[in-house]
């Protein structure tokens, strides 16, 4: 009798299953999916960010110089000319001649013209490994896929002195000659990265020590050649130069835009001030354990009035103060972002930031003090149209300094913390200030609670998109009813303070879970 | 000659023909409609008037053979007609250009003379098809290309690119990526297999239940004490989670995000729930046996006792979570699972 009684419902539960099942299996793929895609993405930056360029060549051996003038006469006029074809039959080294000749007539590509060539070659897949095969088949091969190269990222700087690099790609636009201008010990497997710089060392290397870093003389030699022979030049980095050498590069390359200086002190400001259509610009001054470089309130004034055109600055290990910064502010009319990259600056910088009248995004990083002693909060300031804070790996426990820069910032419509140490209620309540947030985004504040989040969001009438991701002492458990109607009213909620108590409490019913429960323990 | 010329001019006379002179010194006559499909012999037509009889031939480019320029009127001919569709076109050109390398590269330049752009793009990527992963001794092998380089030259542009920090960090994230594909395709079928369970134990238990009501026997307090502390906890989690999923379902209101959720929730249970796995499979074997084993019998008829105590002493609570699980089947009844949900308790 009870045999009978199970048959059908395990029938029932084993087509339930089934349904169940399916109905998941899309949602997996479509998570494939979007990882494939991640992946294709980088793969496509990764190629578009690496060219390696070993040793230049040395000067050709004589015979090739004998070769080139008929080589070159072929090659530019389509038809074969018998006359010439005649002259070099009545040789006397005829026999040897005639062989390479053969060739040349044979060659099928002469019937193409470069353009065509260069369209052929266009369409081949942009890979390290293909580029290597069409540059390695002849010269003239080497010259035209040579030409469509346009981002390089130089390793050894004797490429650029020696000017192969310019008679390789005369058509760069964008240039990276960081990686070049740090002598590496070429037999050494030791690699000594940072977020900016990355060099291999021998074993005798130590930290602090400037021993690995070009010339300035060398740098400035190599921007001159580079110079004259990329007119189109969009973008560079570079690192140790002088101010001659980015004088030459301002003249020389007008159409310069981005701009990224490492080993940058006042006196190579006053070159970059050359650079009148620049717009993007990024400058290190300090990196410590590499390289102390000072940018002070006499570089960023000579900045401000050189470049008039900024749209972005990044400040990367600066000192500088007040007078600095509202020199950027006043001169810099069309700045819209700027971003402070473990700064060195004086007391009462951030009251400079006012100055910056079109002002929308604002992106302070690594900062270990905001500032020490802002003044007065009626003397502060505030910019108008800002609209974006960013504060990423940041110490906030300078409560006066957190509350000049949201007062500096109370205009601001998106406030992003990531990674603040430090950040508790008090801090955080501080923030109320800004009125008008319309997005909040806060991970990785771990000192954060629940009711802290809560008297602060309850003041944002504007709040539309709230996410709140690894705060781990954010609890479900302290969700009060007030906030739980005020997740009911924006548009996106992100809740993930704490992975690891995300449990499945919609799937099946209590009954079904006990059971398994129950079994588990048995 | 003369006779001939007559014989064949009287039939032709019916549709409108031009004449093209090659570099050779021949010339032909073609079809108007169809030599009208490239851009140059429409320009000479239009503009200069030339064509119209065989002393003011169209003279073409000198890179233009009478053999190239079969094939080219040939692929004029097919494209030029209206009403083919793209699918036709393609399986056309997929035919057309498959040909030696030489009358290719013969091809490509007499349509790029012509400027007839469709038809160099069609070359250009065949050629490029031709090129693409080989080495370059095949290519100068394939093109009877002159091997000119220095051997300076030749150096310059090999470089071990595994040096490069960059790289060796994208290929470790690479190797991440390939492990989290491979344990979420784990995950898939661990979670067929969980459903399975739920279901099962739900049901052997209702019949356990009601086969074996006058059996009690006695069991020791201690261990009692320490289930209903699991219990209790248990219960304190699932109401906060269960405010935070509800806040969660109203504030977003779409499904896909909702389903997502799910499935992220089953991904990360899947590992407690594989205990259960084994669990249940040993329960299956017990039916099976039609309980000739009776060690296994006896221990199953334990458990039972065990529930059903359990059952009894809390029973107030039991009472209240039937009507709470009652609340959560009205909401489900409006996600898209109330289906399957409703089969499920049928």
């Amino acid at each position: 009798m009870p045999n009978k009684q199970q048959n059908p419902k395990n029938t029932n539960a084993t087509n339930t299953t089934l349904l169940s099942s399916s109905c998941l299996l899309p949602i997996g793929n479509a998570k494939l999916l979007n990882n494939n895609t991640t992946i294709t993405k980088t793969l496509f930056y990764s190629v578009e960010t690496m060219s390696l360029h070993p040793n230049p060549s040395l000067t050709p051996p004589p015979a090739t110089p004998a070769l080139k003038p008929w080589l070159n006469t072929t090659a530019t006029t389509e038809p074969l000319n018998p006359m010439v074809l005649a002259m070099h039959l009545s040789d006397p080294k005829s026999k040897t001649l005639i062989p390479n000749s053969t060739l040349i007539i044979m060659d099928r590509t002469l019937l193409l013209s470069d353009e065509l060539l260069l369209r052929i070659l266009s369409k081949l897949p942009n890979s390290q490994q293909q580029r290597n095969s069409n540059s390695l088949v002849c010269k003239r091969w080497l010259n035209l896929q040579g030409r469509l190269v346009r981002t390089l990222r130089v390793l050894d700087w004797n490429f650029v002195l020696s000017g192969r690099l310019i008679i390789r790609f005369p058509n760069l636009n964008h240039v990276d000659l960081v990686p070049g201008s740090f002598t590496s010990s070429v037999y050494s497997s030791i690699v000594v990265s940072h977020r900016l710089v990355s060099m291999h060392v021998d074993s005798a290397w130590r930290i602090g020590v400037e021993k690995n870093l070009l010339p300035v003389e060398t740098v400035d030699a190599g921007l001159k050649s580079l110079a004259g022979g990329c007119p189109n030049l969009r973008k560079l980095e570079v690192a140790g130069c002088s101010e001659a050498g980015i004088s030459t590069i301002g003249a020389e390359c007008v159409t310069l835009q981005e701009l990224e200086l490492q080993r940058c002190d006042d006196a190579v400001l006053g070159g970059v001030a050359g650079c009148e259509n620049l717009q993007i610009l990024k400058i290190v001054g300090c990196v410590r354990g590499f390289y102390e470089s000072v940018v002070s309130d006499i570089g960023l004034t000579i900045l401000a009035q050189g470049c008039r055109r900024l749209v972005k600055l990044e400040l990367v290990g600066c000192e500088g103060s007040f007078d600095g910064v509202k020199a950027i502010g006043q001169c810099c009319v069309m700045l819209e972002e700027l971003v402070i990259v473990d700064h060195r600056m004086d007391d009462g910088w951030l009251a400079g930031v006012s100055f910056c009248e079109n002002l929308k995004t604002l992106r302070v990083q690594s900062c270990k003090v905001i500032d020490g002693s802002p003044g007065l909060e009626e003397h502060l300031g505030c910019c108008e149209a800002l609209e974006r804070v960013h504060l990423q790996k940041f110490q906030m426990r300078d409560r006066n300094g957190v509350g000049a820069l949201f007062s500096v910032c109370r205009n601001a419509r998106e406030i992003v913390l990531q990674d603040c140490w430090g950040l508790d209620d008090g801090t955080l309540s501080l923030a109320v200030v800004c009125r008008r947030v319309k997005l909040f985004y806060v991970e990785g504040c771990s000192l954060l609670t629940t009711e802290g989040l809560e008297s602060v969001i309850e003041h944002w009438k504007e709040l539309e998109c709230l996410r709140v991701v690894s705060c781990k002492n954010i609890k479900d458990s302290d969700i009060s009813p007030e906030l739980a109607t005020l997740f009911s009213t924006l548009k996106e909620l992100k809740w993930r303070p704490d992975t690891k108590y995300l449990f499945p409490s919609d799937v099946g019913v209590s009954m079904g879970k006990k059971g398994g429960k129950f079994f588990k323990r048995s | 000659m003369s006779e001939i010329d007559m014989a064949v001019i009287k039939p032709e006379m019916m549709k409108p023909y031009i004449w093209l002179e090659t570099s050779d010194g021949s010339i032909q006559q073609v079809e108007q409609e169809i030599a009208m499909y490239c851009p140059l012999i429409c320009q000479e037509i239009i503009q200069k008037g030339m064509g119209s009889s065989k002393n003011c031939a169209i003279c073409l480019p000198q890179r233009v053979s009478p053999a190239t320029l079969s094939l080219i009127l040939d692929y004029c001919h097919f494209h030029q007609v209206p009403g083919r569709s793209n699918k036709e076109r393609k399986s056309y050109d997929e035919k057309f250009i498959r040909m030696d390398t030489k009358r290719l590269c013969e091809l490509t330049s007499a349509a790029d003379s012509l400027q007839l752009k469709p038809l160099v793009d069609l070359t250009s990527r065949a050629l490029a098809r031709i090129i693409e992963g080989k080495s370059p001794e095949e290519i100068r092998e394939i093109f009877h290309l002159p091997d000119d380089l220095t051997e300076e030259e030749k150096l310059e542009p090999l470089k071990n690119t595994t040096d490069d920090p960059r790289i060796r960090l994208l290929n470790r994230l690479y190797a991440k990526k390939r492990k989290e594909l491979k344990e979420r395709e784990r995950l898939k079928n661990v979670e067929a297999e969980e459903e399975h369970v739920d279901e099962r134990s739900v049901d052997d238990l209702l019949s356990f239940i009601n086969g074996n009501d006058g059996d009690p026997k006695g069991v020791k307090t201690s261990k009692n004490k320490k289930k209903n502390r699991r219990k209790k906890e248990q219960q304190q989690k699932n109401s906060s989670l269960k405010e935070a999923s509800e806040v969660n379902k109203e504030v977003n209101g779409q499904n896909i995000r909702h389903q997502s959720a799910e499935a992220d929730r089953i991904a990360e249970t899947s590992n407690s729930h594989t205990e259960d796995v084994f669990a249940h499979r040993e329960f299956d074997d017990g039916d099976i046996d039609d309980g000739i084993d009776p060690a296994l019998k006896e221990k199953i008829d334990r458990e039972v006792e065990d529930f059903a105590r359990r059952l009894n002493s809390d029973w107030p609570e039991r009472m209240q979570e039937l009507l709470s699980s009652g609340q959560e089947r009205k909401t489900i009844l409006f996600t898209p699972n109330g289906n399957s949900f409703l089969r499920r308790n049928a």
